[in-house]
């Protein structure tokens, strides 16, 4: 009886891919909104005395064609950013209230390509100091705009769902590859040498390490296991696809809490609505 | 038929496009890039997904500056910490600094990397030597003076407050950790006039 009630309480949803989309579209709203918010609290970084300031990074980037363009628009990046904070809000919106607001079908593909371009043009605009956040975003926008530019035809739809489920896998795999074959991961040094920073790391919990250097080997481990092995993502039960989602978002907040990265808490799990999606197409399991 | 090309071509866009990622990220892992180098300016929309890895960032990287004054005296060197002051308290929520400060870490990395050569590679894990008699001299090469990074910080220093009878400004970056009793210099810029 115990054992039925906790299968029916278990049980996950299957999602369509309309609501996986209103998903995504919702939780990359919310990195726009304040990661916009942080990058315009730093505006004088972009001003002419700026480590940013477009007066140099305009000799690099602004000869582009297309780029050479927008120039004006660069070189106004508070105002950029001000634009991305609203465009945010706007995508909350318009996730959240799904196919209740008018012309949803228009509304939803024009919002996500301007969102498209301004992670385009944030990321031109960065020549160092942008985190993986803002790639993710660029990608995820782009698998949204094919799902949702052509809303009749299902292969382009799936395509773009795919394609963001592809890169959210991947950057957790091609990290964990990286760090396993690096020699600092494989003996836990890395975990060490990373929390001895001031930037990404924090001196109480260096000293924990360096007093336990298991610690830092089973630590440094996990992490390469779950990075490796998060594919397996696509092969398993719902409930286990939740359960490592779960993983994920508590990783994710640790690191934002511990190292300070905190755009990932939000910009990788936009990606899980679409895993998610892709799971659901794939007809066994291995667990 | 006109119907039918999109749903040939924008698979076929993103499957070059993940097939792009792995190849760009796989290509960090060696010294070489040449998928990089072809792809141009595309590089923009190619994400890189190695984090920490292989190797981690290990180091906080510090900048600072001095002047040579009309009279030829130069300055104590002066370190600048907006950049470099993120918060240790609530910055899981709120970290804007954590943009200026990786800023100046990418760009030390790159700064770092370009004084290599094939003859003498530099691994930026190693301690630098220290250079004869204990002084700090500015390297010698020039390859790195019209880089973006080099220019980016080169502004920033310059527009910091100098004295008034300052006629050139030099800066330069040190690194340090907790696993180091002191930090480190790892480059000197020329002296730029102000």
């Amino acid at each position: 009886m115990i054992g039925i009630e906790l299968t029916t309480f278990m049980t996950v949803p299957e999602i369509d891919l309309e609501t996986a989309v209103r998903l995504i579209t919702v939780l990359t709203g919310l990195h726009l909104l304040y990661s916009s918010a942080e990058l315009y609290s730093v505006r004088r970084q972009y001003g002419v005395g700026g480590f940013m300031s477009w007066k140099v990074v305009s000799v690099y980037v602004g000869n582009i064609r297309g780029i050479s363009l927008l120039s004006p628009l660069l070189g106004r990046f508070p105002t950029l950013i001000l634009v991305r904070f609203c465009l945010g809000g706007a995508l909350i919106g318009i996730g959240a209230l799904g196919s209740m607001l008018p012309l949803y079908q228009v509304v939803l593909p024009v919002a996500v390509f301007v969102a498209l371009v301004l992670d385009v043009l944030v990321i031109v605009r960065h020549p160092a100091g942008l985190s993986g956040a803002f790639d993710m975003s660029l990608v995820t926008h782009a698998g949204l705009f094919v799902a949702t530019a052509m809303p009749n035809n299902r292969t382009i739809q799936l395509a773009g769902i795919l394609f963001i489920a592809t890169q959210g896998i991947l950057g957790y795999f091609l990290a964990g590859v990286a760090k396993a074959i690096g020699k600092e991961w494989r003996t836990g040094e890395a975990l060490e040498m990373v929390l001895s920073t001031k930037t990404w790391g924090d001196d109480r919990l260096y000293e924990l390490i360096q007093s336990h250097a298991w610690l830092k080997r089973i630590v440094g481990g996990k992490i390469v296991l779950f990075e490796v092995l998060f594919p397996v993502v696509l092969f398993v039960d719902p409930q286990i696809v939740v359960a490592i989602f779960a993983i994920g978002i508590i990783f994710h907040v640790v690191n934002a809490v511990v190292m300070g990265i905190n755009s990932f808490v939000i910009m990788f799990p936009a990606t899980y609505p679409a895993i998610y999606y892709a799971n659901q197409l794939i007809p066994w399991t291995i667990v | 038929m006109m119907g039918s090309i999109p749903i040939v071509v924008i698979p076929v866009v993103m499957g070059l496009w993940v097939l792009a990622t792995i190849g760009t990220t796989v290509e960090t892992w060696s010294d070489n890039s040449p998928l990089s180098d072809r792809l141009g300016l595309l590089t923009f929309l190619i994400p890189n997904w190695n984090f920490f890895a292989p190797h981690p960032g290990q180091y906080d990287y510090h900048l600072l500056y001095r002047d040579k004054l009309s009279d030829g005296e130069v300055t104590a060197w002066t370190e600048t910490t907006e950049l470099t002051d993120t918060p240790q308290r609530l910055k899981w929520l709120w970290n804007p600094n954590l943009y200026p400060s990786k800023g100046l870490f990418d760009a030390g990395q790159e700064l770092t990397k370009r004084l290599a050569t094939p003859e003498e590679p530099i691994d930026i894990d190693d301690e630098p030597e220290e250079s004869e008699g204990g002084n700090l001299q500015p390297i010698e090469s020039d390859d790195h003076l019209l880089t973006i990074q080099y220019m980016m910080i080169l502004n920033y220093v310059s527009k910091m407050d100098h004295r008034d009878d300052a006629e050139k400004t030099q800066f330069m970056l040190m690194r340090s950790s907790l696993r180091q009793d002191d930090a480190t210099p790892m480059f000197v810029s020329n002296f730029h006039k102000l």
